[in-house]
């Protein structure tokens, strides 16, 4: 009798345990479920804002509240908040025009060693064609010119653009990286330059939202946009990247 | 009799009864509630799925390019059962790539596919991948797209891009269920300034 009752109570608890798996993977599950629900509302949340910051800065370009030094501001959007860096495309190296001696020069500046300057600023010179071509249409065409440095490519990758005609890094604009490679400035420059000036600019977008954050606690993602500030006081844009962490920068 | 134990026929039949009609409400109350449940469920999940197929549309249009093919003309295409645009993509670290939104009509069904292909020189689409159901909607749906003079048509024969494009069910033609806007684009040319290849006015550029 008594080895009966050992027997059933085995039986009971095996079937105990088994439950108790089922409820933990049944509670693994959901909590996976929940963090990637969480995650993609996350995104959309973001989409949304961007959006709406777009839209913003498309129909007027605020006056006074965006300095263009890379310093962050926020700017309120219907719905929320985005915080945004903004650059001056005269600040930053360009692939199609820069001379070669400031392609070496900012490349060596970012982090490349003198071997791998100039290798890849002589390769990019070489890559170009006549002045009024743009044989760089998208930074992905500038990445493969890294296709041997692939640790360089995301150090380097912040201050490139493809916007403008601009030969030389302009110190009034250029990032605290680049400045030591940059020309003398035309004019005084104290920074903290607000966009009172038009003209083409690489853009960083981050969106401060309590259910963004949530998912992007780092802070991390930025979406960068590449876009002219027209003299209609509407900012045009050419394209907008999907969000990435923002590597390097100041 | 009296004295010995157990029920009468009566009390039995009328326990009977009485187990039954509460079984019978219980059960009627359950099915009620199920199917109450069952179509806030149904409501639900219809806007979940519009909410996420919006989503994604509208990331999509968010990172739209106005780019030009070999003819000097914006790259879209835009009929009433298939949309396809330039956009950076998601994957390819910039590198652009061509979208494609088709409707697949099923026997009382339309599902939305998605797929890419990669943009060759010369502004032609690659071959289209594996596309990827985004949405499944009950009935026939078609696409709208929206011109400068705010006037929804079946296809797009406008230059440049639409101003925003949508999902229409054949059963309410007039209401557009899902709107999806481009930004304020420029061509890509544009950025080397004014020039046959840009369509923003010379006065605009500083």
């Amino acid at each position: 009798m008594n080895r009966e009752v050992g027997a059933v109570l085995l039986v009971v608890l095996i079937a105990l345990a088994l439950m108790a798996a089922l409820a933990g993977l049944v509670i693994r599950v959901s909590e996976s479920d929940i963090a990637s629900l969480a995650a993609e509302r996350a995104a959309f949340r973001r989409e949304v804002l961007m959006s709406s910051a777009l839209a913003t800065l498309g129909a007027r370009l605020p006056e006074s509240d965006l300095a263009e030094d890379g310093t962050p501001v926020s700017l309120p959007v219907p719905g929320g908040v985005v915080r945004v860096r903004i650059e001056a495309a005269t600040g930053l190296l360009n692939p199609n025009f820069s001379q070669t001696d400031t392609l070496i020069a900012a490349l060596s500046a970012l982090g490349a060693s003198p071997e791998q300057a100039k290798r890849i600023g002589l390769s990019i010179a070489s890559a170009r064609g006549p002045a009024s071509k743009m044989a760089f249409q998208n930074m992905s065409q500038v990445a493969r010119l890294f296709a041997r440095d692939e640790d360089l490519w995301p150090k380097i990758a912040p201050y490139v653009t493809l916007l403008g005609k601009a030969e030389t890094i302009d110190l009034r604009s250029a990032p605290p990286a680049l400045r030591g490679v940059a020309a003398p400035a035309q004019v005084d420059f104290s920074g903290g330059e607000l966009l009172a000036g038009r003209g083409f600019y690489e853009l960083w977008l981050h969106v401060e939202d309590p259910t963004v954050d949530a998912a992007d606690p780092a802070g991390g993602l930025w979406t960068h946009v590449s876009a002219l500030a027209g003299t209609d006081h509407r900012l045009h844009i050419l394209s907008v990247a999907w969000p990435e962490a923002r590597i390097g920068g100041n | 009799m009296s004295d010995e134990a157990g029920f009468t026929l009566i009390e039995a039949l009328v326990a009977l009864t009485l187990g039954m009609s509460v079984t019978g409400i219980v059960l009627s109350t359950l099915h009620i509630a199920s199917n109450g449940a069952t179509r806030s469920v149904s409501v639900a999940a219809e806007a979940e799925a519009f909410a996420r197929a919006g989503a994604i549309l509208s990331g999509d249009a968010l990172h739209g390019l106005k780019l030009l093919d070999a003819r000097g003309e914006v790259i879209f295409s835009g009929q009433p059962t298939i949309v396809s645009f330039p956009t950076t993509s998601l994957f390819g670290g910039s590198a652009p790539v061509v979208l494609r939104y088709e409707l697949r009509p099923g026997i009382d069904f339309t599902d939305l596919v998605r797929s890419e292909a990669a943009l060759l020189s010369g502004g032609a689409a690659g071959p289209f991948g594996a596309g990827q159901t985004i949405w499944h909607g009950v009935g026939k749906w078609e696409l709208r797209y929206l011109d400068d003079k705010t006037t929804w048509g079946r296809d797009w024969s406008g230059s440049g891009l639409p101003r925003a494009f949508g999902l229409v069910s054949l059963n309410a033609p007039q209401t557009l269920k899902l709107v999806v806007a481009f930004p304020l684009l420029i061509e890509a040319h544009c950025a080397l300034g004014p020039g046959p290849q840009c369509s923003l006015p010379e006065e605009v550029f500083p």
